[in-house]
C-alpha cells in the first residue's frame, strides 16, 4: 500500500477525535459564514441556527452510553467488542489487555492458530515488532560467530577452512547491515505450534471466547464520564466515580495523584492532544499529535505537585531525562498548583444540583505550568 | 482479577509462555513461574524456567533491597535452588505490564 493511500485510510478510520457525534457530521449541515459588517448574513445565520436546533435532534442525545464495569480489582473494563472498537477509534481511549494498544488479540490468535483460512493478511503492530526482533536475533547470531572467529584469528589458532568462513561472514554481515528491514506478507510463515494452553481456547475449530477486554485508566474513565459523558460505570454518579478514583491512589486531598493527573490529562485533551500512559518511558503521560497510528509521541509529561513530600530528586530527573532523550522525545515538566485543603473540601462537600458544575468549580482551582527540560551537551550542539 | 492473575494471563496469552503457574507464599507475595517461548537473554545458555514477581505501579511504587532479597530466598525454598535472576512485572493502571530483570549479584553487560 502506498503511503498516501495508507494515510487516507487512517484518516477514514480515525476521523473522529472524540467518541461523540456532531450534528454537522450526521446531517451534513454546516453553518453559513458570518460577516460582522453585513447584517444580512447575521439574519441568515440566525434563521439557520434556529432551523438546526429545532428541526434536527442532537445526535448525541440518542446515543446509548457505553458500559464500563468496575469490580473490587480496581480495573475499569469494557468487554463489548463494538464499544472497544469505538473507544479506540474515536480518540484512542483505553488499551487492549493482551495487545500493545489497540485490542487485536482475537484477530491475532485466530491467525496464529490457523482457525480461519481467509483472515485478511493485514499485519498487526505486534507481528511487525516480532518480525523485526527475529531479524535482529539472526543478525546477532551471525555477528557473535564472526567475533568468535576473529578472536581465533588474533590468537593465531585459525584453520584455513575457518578463515574462509570468516571472510564469508564478513560479507554477509556487511550486506545484512545494508538491507533495510522490509515487510512482505509471505515472509511470515505462520507455523502453528499448538500449546497445551491453546486447547482451552478452541471450541469446534473456532476461537471460543475473547479473553481480551479494553482497560481504561482512571483518568480516561473520569474524562469520558465527566467531560464527554459517553459512558456509564456501574451505577456510579460522577462524584462517586471521582471518590473511587481518588481512593485508588491514596487519601482524598488536593494533591491526590489521581486529581493532579486528571487536571493535566484534561488540560491536554482539551487542547486537542491525544494523551496516553507514559509508563514505558518512566513518565506519567505521552502526548501524540493525532494518535499512535499516525506519528510517534513527541512529548513525555511528568506531573509535579506543589506538595513538598512528593518532589523528585535530581537523580530521578537525570535518569528520566536520559531515557526520554534517547528515544528522541521532549521532556515536559508539568507543575500543578493545587488549592488549599479547606477550599478543596468546601467545594466537594457543598450541595450542587449538577455535579458537572461542582467539578468545573473544583478543577478551576488548579493551575498548570509547563517547563521543557533538556539535557545539553555543549560539545555536541555546536554549529 | 488479582495482580497475579493479570500477569499470568499476560504471560500465557500475550507473551505465549507455557506451563505458567501461580505460587502464593504465606498469602503475602505471589510468584509466577513459567517457560518463555525462547530464551530471554542472549547470555543464557538455554531456555529455562523463569520467575516473575507481579507488582502494582499505583498502589505501592517503592521496593526495598531487603524485600528483593526475600524474593530470592522464598523462590529458593519453592524451587530447591536459588534463581540467578527474577523478573519484576510492573502492572500499570492501563493494563500495561512492563518487565525488568533483577539479578542476584553482578552480571556482565550484554552486547547490544
Amino acid at each position: 500500500m502506498s503511503k498516501r493511500n495508507n494515510k487516507k485510510l487512517l484518516n477514514q478510520i480515525y476521523s473522529r477525535p472524540l467518541p461523540i457525534e456532531l450534528s454537522s457530521d450526521k446531517y451534513g449541515v454546516a453553518m453559513p459564514t458570518l460577516f460582522p459588517h453585513n447584517p444580512v448574513s447575521w439574519l441568515f445565520y440566525l434563521t439557520r441556527l434556529i432551523q438546526v436546533n429545532t428541526l434536527y435532534s442532537v445526535p448525541q442525545s440518542s446515543e446509548t452510553l457505553i458500559d464500563v464495569s468496575y469490580d473490587s480489582d480496581g480495573i475499569f473494563k469494557v468487554s463489548d467488542e463494538e464499544s472497544m472498537a469505538k473507544l479506540w477509534r474515536c480518540g484512542f481511549f483505553g488499551k487492549g489487555t493482551l495487545s500493545r494498544s489497540e485490542p487485536t488479540w482475537k484477530a491475532r490468535t485466530i491467525k496464529r492458530l490457523n482457525l480461519d483460512s481467509n483472515t485478511a493478511n493485514a499485519l498487526s503492530m505486534e507481528e511487525v515488532t516480532n518480525k523485526r526482533r527475529d531479524e535482529r536475533k539472526k543478525f546477532k547470531a551471525e555477528r557473535s560467530r564472526l567475533q568468535e572467529l576473529e578472536l581465533k584469528q588474533r590468537k593465531g589458532e585459525i584453520s584455513d577452512l575457518e578463515s574462509s568462513q570468516l571472510e564469508q561472514l564478513r560479507e554477509t554481515l556487511a550486506s545484512l547491515r545494508l538491507i533495510d528491514f522490509k515487510l512482505s506478507k509471505d515472509s511470515f510463515d505462520r507455523e502453528t505450534d499448538l500449546r497445551f494452553e491453546d486447547l482451552d481456547l478452541i471450541e469446534s475449530n473456532q476461537l471460543g471466547r475473547n479473553l481480551e477486554f479494553l482497560q481504561l485508566q482512571a483518568i480516561e474513565t473520569f474524562f469520558l464520564k465527566f467531560a464527554v459523558n459517553v459512558i456509564r460505570v456501574n451505577d456510579f454518579s460522577t462524584k462517586q466515580l471521582f471518590l473511587e478514583c481518588c481512593r485508588q491512589s491514596g487519601i482524598l486531598k488536593p494533591t491526590n495523584k489521581f486529581v493532579l493527573d486528571y487536571v493535566v490529562y484534561h488540560h491536554y485533551r482539551s487542547l486537542g492532544w491525544c494523551v496516553r500512559s507514559g509508563v514505558k518511558f518512566g513518565c506519567d503521560m505521552l502526548l501524540y499529535k493525532r494518535g499512535p497510528p499516525f506519528i510517534h509521541a513527541e512529548y513525555c509529561i511528568l506531573v509535579i505537585s506543589n506538595d513538598d513530600k512528593a518532589r523528585y530528586d535530581w537523580f530521578e530527573m537525570a535518569a528520566k531525562a536520559r531515557v526520554i532523550g534517547t528515544v528522541k522525545k521532549t521532556f515536559v515538566l508539568v507543575y500543578v498548583d493545587s488549592p488549599t485543603e479547606e477550599r478543596f473540601n468546601s467545594i466537594l462537600s457543598s450541595a450542587y444540583s449538577d455535579e458537572g458544575i461542582l467539578f468545573q468549580d473544583l478543577f478551576k482551582l488548579y493551575k498548570v505550568t509547563e517547563i521543557l527540560y533538556r539535557r545539553w551537551a555543549p560539545s555536541k550542539t555546536r554549529d | 482479577m488479582s495482580l497475579g492473575e493479570q500477569v499470568h494471563t499476560n504471560l500465557v496469552h500475550y507473551n505465549l509462555w507455557t506451563g505458567v503457574r501461580l505460587h502464593d507464599v504465606d498469602g503475602d507475595v505471589t510468584f509466577v513461574s513459567g517457560i518463555p517461548p525462547s530464551k530471554l537473554s542472549s547470555s543464557d545458555s538455554k531456555n529455562q524456567k523463569e520467575w516473575v514477581v507481579p507488582r502494582s505501579l499505583i498502589q505501592n511504587s517503592s521496593i526495598s533491597v531487603s524485600e528483593i532479597a526475600n524474593w530470592f530466598s522464598a523462590i529458593a525454598r519453592l524451587d530447591q535452588q536459588r534463581p540467578r535472576r527474577v523478573t519484576i512485572g510492573i502492572v500499570n493502571d492501563d493494563g500495561t505490564i512492563v518487565y525488568y530483570f533483577i539479578h542476584d549479584g553482578v552480571v556482565e553487560p550484554r552486547q547490544n
